[in-house]
């Protein structure tokens, strides 16, 4: 009996030292864990967003048809190389660039401006910056809906407000022309996104401290000056961040061009990816459009690298 | 260059809070005057109103003859050195420095003589090319001294310039801020908490409680001739002892709880106040210095207390012992919000006193010891309004 037991003592330390089965289970767990926790989003990234990305890159080679029984031939570059040959592309990237040059700087100017007044101790000016980040909360597609039913050709509140100060009838048809259509596109834009960079600068511009605002005021500086040698520095990494998030943004405008004149009239208002989208669902170009999506993914990931590139250096100093 | 003058200045916050009350004060051209007081006493919003950053609500603030109530800080030619140093953080030390001359549109060419003469009188010549962030404390701290020298302005305004750096550096500082100052040569206020920075800085020190000035003396005369029991206490390290005692109707013997001290008739020469407080209560200040060991070679009346605590300093020892005489009951506007800095402590078996002694003497906690009492040291004050008692 004691040799038995002794034995038993002995040998359980050589195969299984004691604790040695919790202690592994809780190596495992420690590893295993945040892979665990992480599976259910990284599982459905790969499928919306990965495994895509992937697919059009794949459908851009080939002339893609979504009919099952269809051959699908290997066509190489010729998609990428129709791109450059075709005039309605040649529009709607310059409508995707005028959209950018204009909406992207208005935005930050009125952003900028509102962050500006706000700061100081404007009467109700809580009120102020609810009203003016609603518009960034509410949906694309209604706020398109409602600024086309604004613009409307019958019954339209922008005309009869024209009409009325002009003291007779006014029918513009606002969003079949194109420069018309092209500025309710921007209006629509400026007015949803302007509440974001705002919030953004507000943030900033409370991190400007103000022991270095009033002894720029001690020194001598009028208020542009302040602004301009103290205020401005002092916020540049939020303008940086705030240019590379909205010319994203811009680059894949989409909702309001789709909603309010739909790239009308005659694709003369069209963006590049209302255009990709047309040559997808109406005339079931996949490839072409897989083409297009391709490509201006490659020039967003290159415009993003290059601006967050320079924030980083605008950091540092 | 200009004296600055305060006159029945009164700064009351939108929400009510009166922040200074009909403060007179006068600072003289070339005269460094600092303001002194617990935090939250009005001390930097007084300064804040004589740069233009804070509106006054009533008075009248003058540079020399100028009223300047509404003239905007950028023109009101103040040098300015702050707290937190307020360095632009994206400028070199030499675009600190000469940011205000750039603001008044001189020459590029004087600019950087006059930034190249200032750097070099602190010690910043080889530091001009570095961003702030590149600087030490003390650094920082000059630069911003620099903004001030090269202005050459007409008041200069310092709002606890020393209190983010240690205490050696403190020290070192402290001088330089003088020898900057007097090389300025203009009226000067500087505003601190540290009652030893006001206490060597100034040609006449301010004391500032709940915005109402207590006393505005030389620091010699606040030390010994305090105005009331708060500058009383507040001046001086350790601070002045303040016991409750009774004064006998022939003023000849002064009750301090079980104790008596004998006094002399030279003490109505003295303070002749005294006189109307015959049989009555006053509280009796004692400066830790004048309770010396009392010994045989030293005679005259004597004070006993229970030593709790003997803090030995190498060139002397302080010691802090408990007598029986009632608490000083400070009133509720007496109580700051920095009550730790007034070291009055009453405990609840007596009143707590220091006794700043000769490190010869051997005292230990638990002791009994006796200290020297001169009557021409003790300060007495009205027990209610907490007024010194002179005339």
């Amino acid at each position: 009996m004691d040799s038995k037991d002794s034995t038993l003592v002995e040998q359980r330390p050589a195969v299984l030292p004691p604790g040695a089965v919790s202690r592994r289970r809780n190596r495992f767990t420690r590893i295993a864990t945040p892979y665990l926790l992480l599976m259910p989003a990284a599982f459905l990234y790969a499928v919306f967003i990965v495994y895509p990305i992937f697919r059009q890159f794949d459908i851009s080679f080939f002339n893609w048809h979504i009919f099952p029984d269809v051959a699908n031939p290997f066509v190489g570059w010729s998609n990428y190389i129709r791109i450059f040959h075709d005039p309605a592309i040649r529009t709607a990237s310059e409508n995707t660039v005028l959209f950018l040059v204009i909406t992207v700087p208005i935005q930050m100017v009125l952003g900028l401006f509102a962050a500006a007044l706000l700061t100081d101790r404007l009467p109700g000016r809580g009120l102020w910056r609810a009203l003016i980040f609603i518009p960034v909360v509410t949906s694309w597609v209604v706020v398109s809906y409602v600024f086309a039913y604004i613009f409307g050709f019958q019954g339209g509140l922008a005309n009869a407000v024209i009409s009325l100060f002009a003291g007779h009838t006014v029918r513009i048809d606002w969003l079949a022309q194109t420069w018309t259509g092209n500025a309710v596109i921007w209006i629509v834009s400026i007015w949803k996104g302007v509440g974001w960079s705002f919030i953004m600068f507000l943030a900033a511009l409370d991190g400007v401290p103000r022991d270095l605002v009033e002894s720029a005021r001690v020194d001598g500086a009028s208020e542009p000056r302040i602004w301009r040698h103290v205020v401005i520095p002092n916020i540049r990494p939020t303008i940086t961040f705030v240019t590379v998030l909205l010319v994203i943004g811009a680059s894949q405008v989409f909702t309001q061009v789709f909603i309010t004149t739909g790239g009308g009239p005659f694709g003369s208002t069209s963006v590049l990816l209302t255009y990709a989208y047309q040559q997808a669902f109406s005339f079931f170009n996949f490839s072409y459009a897989a083409a297009i999506a391709s490509l201006m993914a490659i020039v967003v990931l290159g415009l993003s690298i290059l601006q967050i590139r320079l924030m980083r250096r605008n950091v540092d100093q | 260059m200009s004296s600055v003058s305060l006159e029945k200045v009164t700064k009351i916050y939108p929400n009510g809070f009166e922040a200074v009350s009909d403060l007179d004060l006068q600072i003289e051209d070339g005269e460094l005057m600092v303001v002194v007081g617990p935090s939250g006493c009005g001390k930097t919003t007084v300064l804040r109103m004589i740069a233009g950053l804070e509106n006054i609500s009533s008075g009248t603030v003058r540079f020399g003859d100028e009223v300047v109530n509404d003239v905007p800080p950028k023109n009101r030619d103040v040098a300015m050195v702050f707290q937190s140093y307020a360095l632009y953080p994206q400028m070199t030390v030499a675009q600190n420095i000469g940011f205000a001359l750039k603001m008044k549109r001189i020459p590029k060419i004087e600019v950087d003589r006059r930034v190249r003469e200032a750097a070099s009188v602190l010690g910043l010549t080889e530091w001009l090319d570095r961003k702030p962030t590149q600087l030490s404390g003390g650094q920082r701290q000059r630069v911003a001294m620099g903004r001030a020298i090269v202005r050459e302005p007409k008041v200069f305004l310092m709002d606890e310039p020393l209190s983010n750096l240690d205490a050696k550096l403190r020290v070192q500082l402290r001088a330089e801020i003088s020898r900057v100052q007097q090389r300025i040569g203009v009226a000067t206020l500087y505003v601190t908490h540290d009652q030893t920075e006001a206490m060597t800085l100034g040609h006449r020190v301010a004391v500032l409680r709940d915005g109402v000035l207590q006393q505005c003396d030389a620091p010699q005369v606040l030390y010994d001739r305090p105005k009331n029991i708060f500058v009383a206490g507040f001046i001086g390290s350790p601070a002045m002892n303040l016991l409750e005692g009774v004064l006998s109707a022939n003023l000849d013997v002064l009750t301090l709880g079980s104790q008596k001290v004998s006094l002399t008739p030279a003490i109505l020469s003295r303070l002749p106040g005294l006189r109307q407080y015959t049989g009555r209560a006053v509280v009796v200040g004692i400066r830790p210095e004048d309770l010396p060991a009392a010994s045989a070679e030293r005679p005259g009346p004597v004070l006993t207390g229970d030593v709790h605590l003997v803090e030995a300093l190498g060139a002397e020892i302080l010691v802090h012992f408990v007598i029986d005489a009632p608490v000083v009951q400070l009133d509720d506007s007496s109580v700051t919000k920095d009550s730790d800095e007034i070291l009055v402590g009453p405990t609840s078996s007596g009143s707590e006193c220091v006794a700043r002694i000769e490190p010869r003497h051997t005292v230990r906690s638990g002791d009994r010891f006796s200290f020297g009492v001169s009557e021409d040291r003790l300060e007495f004050f009205d027990i209610e309004s907490g007024l010194a008692i002179w005339d």
